[in-house]
């Protein structure tokens, strides 16, 4: 952030772009020039750099851009007062004797005074000058300077001109890829409220101030602009903001996109963003994922909307189509309860289990959460009736397709269909068709466990393998290679549909004999 | 049943009934109201009959108050003149009349949860011994770093308006003091995310250049006293003389000043710009940005109002003036920190800026009230209300156009002191805009 008389920007209609430094060519040569500047004051006053920083000032197309920059670095200083005493108790000495003796109006008689104070000091004249008001700023010495890369230097000086822009904002909006949990949690410390609305596949969020209501205000600004680093963090997002004019008349269009942006632009990085404690959420991901359910677990997997508001679930379970929802509710603030729990009331037509906190249950009335699956935990989550929830989510939901496939006629053209490609047709899992199975029908199949052959394919190799049996002994492996020769798949499920034995010497295929459906097996 | 709660600035009203100071919120599916507008909602909800349960206030206990405030007949006056209004509205009086007095009766006879905004650190300060001093309890701070809440609490503007979210629903009165500054847009907030139903204002100047003042009567009631400095002049404030004593610039001074001055007047009569408002004046600097030769322009005025700002002859001539009057206390007022030192320096008297770390700002002014000092040297951190009735000589160094800074540093050597005689001084270059400036605070 940068003093708002600082901030460069130009007005295109009724947009308004802030002055990008590009990260080259002059830019870059100027902000090299400061960082040296700055780097040679160390043990100088402030007053003495300042002077240098404004002839460096008047040969720059903008001085603001200047003075931008050296604001950014002044952060980077340590000042230090210079003398060892207490400028305060030097004063202090100073105007009481000059007090006493009366106003100085000659340099002599001023002399006499600081001469004085020096006796009783026993400072010398040059010492009590040089302390005298020591502790200003402007006296102040350079006593260290942490000196960026010229170019980083540029992209906190583009991130601190949107910021001050944004001073001015009376709304804004966005869409993230990532870093949901992040923003979310700054949005409520900021006190602004979020409203969210899907557009395509991204979910566009507003946010505003509770007084926003009643008339165009700037007073949530500062909190947008403090928001800003954590949006452009990560991934790819996009912000649009409405900016109340100097006059307070108009309200300019400002735009900002990853893709445009991103690159000119410096958010937080990884170890500047705030981690909240979440050794609850760590421990239940590693556990569940070393019991190889076949579930996928995604953590944070972005927003579910609940109205106007969204939730940040911790984690998704999935399975093929099935999604289940946890949200861990830790030991927080009742505030933070309250609300929680008026969003998790809103939560409809979504498959959520809530894990509580032990400590919480007295507050957490589970009437008004009946929808919802409420678990309990103390330490650690339960992974036992998160599983039994899954493996009945399974279970309903195939008896629940099961029903809606009975009776169903299916027409086919293939010699031979897996039960999974069924499924696929019908638009159900697996495990559906395989308990409705007795009551679909297929003219012209057979069924066979989980496969569907036609009739008419089996009576042709049925044919083949019965002529070359008449002639010859047929070894597993040839009738193999014959089947599929034929068009066929899962050989060993047609032979035995066709109730030939095959007799095993071995694991050799080629020594395993096919016997007829009525004839012994040939010996020896 | 509805149900009325503070969120932040304020007040949100669940239930089947709105009411005519509610808005819709679509947000968060409620009816949200300004907290201005506390008091008018719960008369209407009275009235009317509507059953509601009120969770809006968050009030500490407030212990019962005992004092000895005399109060002066025309005190008095605007004091009932208050009550009648409803407990709300503005009080208009001249510095040095003892406003301060008005609003310690009006919090002891209310005896509300009380916060009191003020402008600046010094006058937090100020407000907290005299709170003291009268009703003997703890009084919360909130400003220059220090963040204390108590029933009754001073505030600057600023860090009322910053914690407005999480405070507005703790005061049941508010005392706004120097209230012209109150109606500005930020500040504005204050007044508008604060529940307190009974509000105070106290100012010496009621009207605002920019016409805002006009916003007050909204934001906490209207003009409800007023009495004029020549009512007041001889009976309860000092007598007072003032003198423009005009400078010549040095030589050297008057050659730089026309050289820089007029590579200002120069570009403007080059580029056709005309200056009669500060609008105008906003204009230039915004071309500043952009255009270098305006730049420059911007850069060669500044060092000309530097020179006569700062000039030597008006150093000297302030020496002679301090000595002259060395038997009494004095005030210097520049427009420039950069001066403020230099005079420091020179004369070896305490100097008090926003630099001026707090202990020893609230020590000056202890040695200066006791006559340990007889001078202090300012630029414009004592404009506003800091009492230093002791103070008999004011010298303006420079200052800005502005007619009110005028009056309140006027008001900083009218304060009632038996036999003062007051006198004011204004140096004024010769030869300069410095003229014409200082005719624009006289009118």
């Amino acid at each position: 952030m940068l003093p708002s008389d600082l901030l460069v920007a130009r007005r295109r209609g009724d947009r308004i772009i802030p002055g990008y430094a590009e990260l080259g060519g002059s830019s870059l040569e100027l902000a090299s020039q400061i960082i040296e500047l700055y780097s040679e004051a160390l043990g100088l006053k402030k007053h003495e750099l300042n002077v240098k920083l404004s002839e460096l000032e008047e040969w720059t197309t903008d001085y603001r851009f200047v003075r931008g920059l050296a604001t950014l670095l002044d952060r980077r200083c340590q000042m230090q007062t210079k003398t060892s005493v207490s400028p305060t108790d030097l004063r202090r000495l100073i105007f009481q004797a000059s007090a006493e003796r009366g106003l100085p109006t000659s340099e002599e008689e001023r002399k006499l005074i600081v001469a004085r104070v020096s006796k009783e000091t026993g400072l010398n004249i040059n010492e009590i000058e040089e302390a005298f008001y020591g502790d200003l700023d402007d006296e102040m010495i350079v006593a260290n300077f942490d000196a960026p890369d010229p170019i980083m230097l540029l992209r906190e000086y583009n991130m601190g001109i949107t910021q001050t822009l944004l001073f001015n904002a009376s709304e804004m909006s966005f869409t993230v890829s990532d870093n949901w949990q992040n923003i979310f949690k700054h949005i409520k410390w900021l006190g602004l409220i979020y409203t969210v609305a899907k557009e395509d596949a991204n979910y566009q969020v507003k946010i505003d101030g509770p007084t926003s209501l009643f008339k165009l205000s700037r007073r949530y600004g500062t909190s947008m602009a403090k928001l800003l680093p954590h949006i452009v963090s990560k991934g790819s997002w996009r912000i649009q903001a409405k900016i109340v004019s100097p006059t307070g008349k108009n309200l300019l269009n400002f735009e900002l996109d990853s893709t445009r942006h991103g690159y000119y632009i410096k958010g937080l990085s990884n170890g500047e963003e705030r981690s909240f404690d979440s050794s609850v959420e760590e421990d239940f991901a590693v556990s569940f994922d070393s019991l190889k359910t076949g579930w996928k677990l995604v953590r944070e997997p972005g927003p579910l909307p609940v109205g106007h508001h969204v939730m940040l679930p911790d984690f998704l379970i999935q399975r093929g189509g099935l999604r289940v929802y946890l949200e861990i509710v830790g030991f927080w603030t009742n505030d933070y309860l309250v609300d929680k729990l008026r969003k998790l009331e809103a939560v409809k037509d979504v498959d959520l289990i809530v894990a509580v906190d032990r400590r919480l249950a007295c507050k957490v009335s589970s009437k008004r959460l009946e929808h919802l699956s409420l678990i309990y935990y103390k330490n650690k989550v339960p992974l036992k009736p998160i599983l039994t929830h899954l493996e009945k989510k399974e279970k309903t939901l195939t008896e629940k397709e099961a029903e809606t496939i009975v009776g169903t006629e299916l027409k086919l053209t293939a010699s031979v269909v897996e039960m999974d490609e069924i499924a696929g047709l019908l638009g159900v899992s697996t495990e559906s068709v395989k308990v409705a199975a007795e009551n679909i029908s297929i003219p012209g199949y057979l069924r066979q466990g989980d496969l569907y052959v036609q009739k008419t394919f089996l009576e042709k190799i049925d044919n083949a393998i019965q002529s070359r049996l008449t002639s010859e002994r047929l070894s597993f492996g040839q009738a193999v290679k014959l089947i599929e020769s034929l068009g066929g798949k899962n050989p060993s499920t047609i032979l035995e549909i066709l109730g030939y034995r095959t007799i095993w010497r071995g694991i050799n295929p080629e020594l395993a004999e096919i016997v007829g459906r009525n004839t012994e097996p040939a010996k020896g | 049943m509805n149900n009325l709660s503070y969120d932040k600035g304020s007040i949100t009203i669940r239930g089947e009934t709105g009411t005519p100071y509610g808005k819709w919120d679509p947000r968060i599916g409620a009816y949200r109201a300004m907290a201005l507008d506390y008091h008018e909602i719960r008369m209407y909800l009275d009235r009317s009959q509507i059953p509601y349960r009120d969770d809006t206030p968050n009030i500490p206990a407030m212990p019962v108050l005992h004092s000895q405030i005399r109060l002066r007949s025309y005190q008095r006056e605007a004091l009932s003149a208050w009550l009648r209004a409803g407990r709300r509205g503005v009080i208009v009086l001249p510095t040095g009349s003892g406003k301060t007095h008005i609003a310690l009766q009006a919090i002891q006879t209310l005896n509300e949860t009380t916060l009191i905004v003020v402008p600046t650190v010094d006058l937090v300060d100020q407000w907290r011994r005299q709170l003291v001093d009268q009703f003997s309890i703890d009084v919360g701070i909130l400003g220059g770093g220090e963040e204390d809440i108590k029933p009754i609490t001073v505030s600057t503007y600023d860090s009322a308006c910053l914690r407005a979210e999480q405070l507005g629903n703790r005061f049941m009165f508010i005392v706004f003091d120097e209230v012209h500054h109150l109606p500005a847009p930020t500040y504005s907030q204050i007044a508008e995310m604060y529940i307190a139903p009974f509000r105070m204002g106290l100012t010496a100047t009621y009207e605002r250049e920019d016409g805002a003042h006009r916003d007050l009567p909204r934001l906490m009631g209207g003009k409800v006293y007023e009495l004029e400095v020549d009512q007041l002049i001889g009976h309860h404030l000092s007598n007072y003389s003032y003198e423009k004593v005009l400078i010549e610039l040095k030589p050297q001074e008057q050659e730089d000043y026309d050289r820089e001055y007029s590579t200002f007047t120069n570009y403007l009569k080059r580029n056709g710009i005309t200056m009669r408002s500060a609008t105008d004046f906003q204009r230039f600097i915004m071309r500043t940005g952009r255009d270098t030769d305006a730049r420059k322009a911007l850069v060669a005025r500044n060092k000309a109002l530097r020179i006569f700002f700062n000039s030597e002859s008006k150093i000297e001539a302030l020496g002679s003036y301090l000595k002259k009057f060395s038997g009494e206390r004095s005030l210097v007022f520049t427009r420039y920190n950069e001066l403020v030192y230099n005079i420091s320096r020179r004369f070896l008297i305490p100097a008090i800026t926003h630099q001026t770390p707090k202990e020893e700002r609230r020590e000056i002014l202890e040695r200066f009230r006791k006559g340990a000092y007889n001078a202090i040297v300012t630029s414009q951190v004592l404009d506003e209300g800091i009492d230093v009735p002791e103070a008999s000589v004011g010298f303006i160094l420079g200052g800005s156009g502005s007619s009110r800074e005028y009056v309140q540093r006027l008001g900083r050597i009218l304060r009632k002191k038996e036999g003062k005689e007051a006198k004011l001084f204004e140096f004024i270059a010769k030869e300069t805009v410095e003229t014409r400036i200082s005719q624009r605070r006289h009118r």
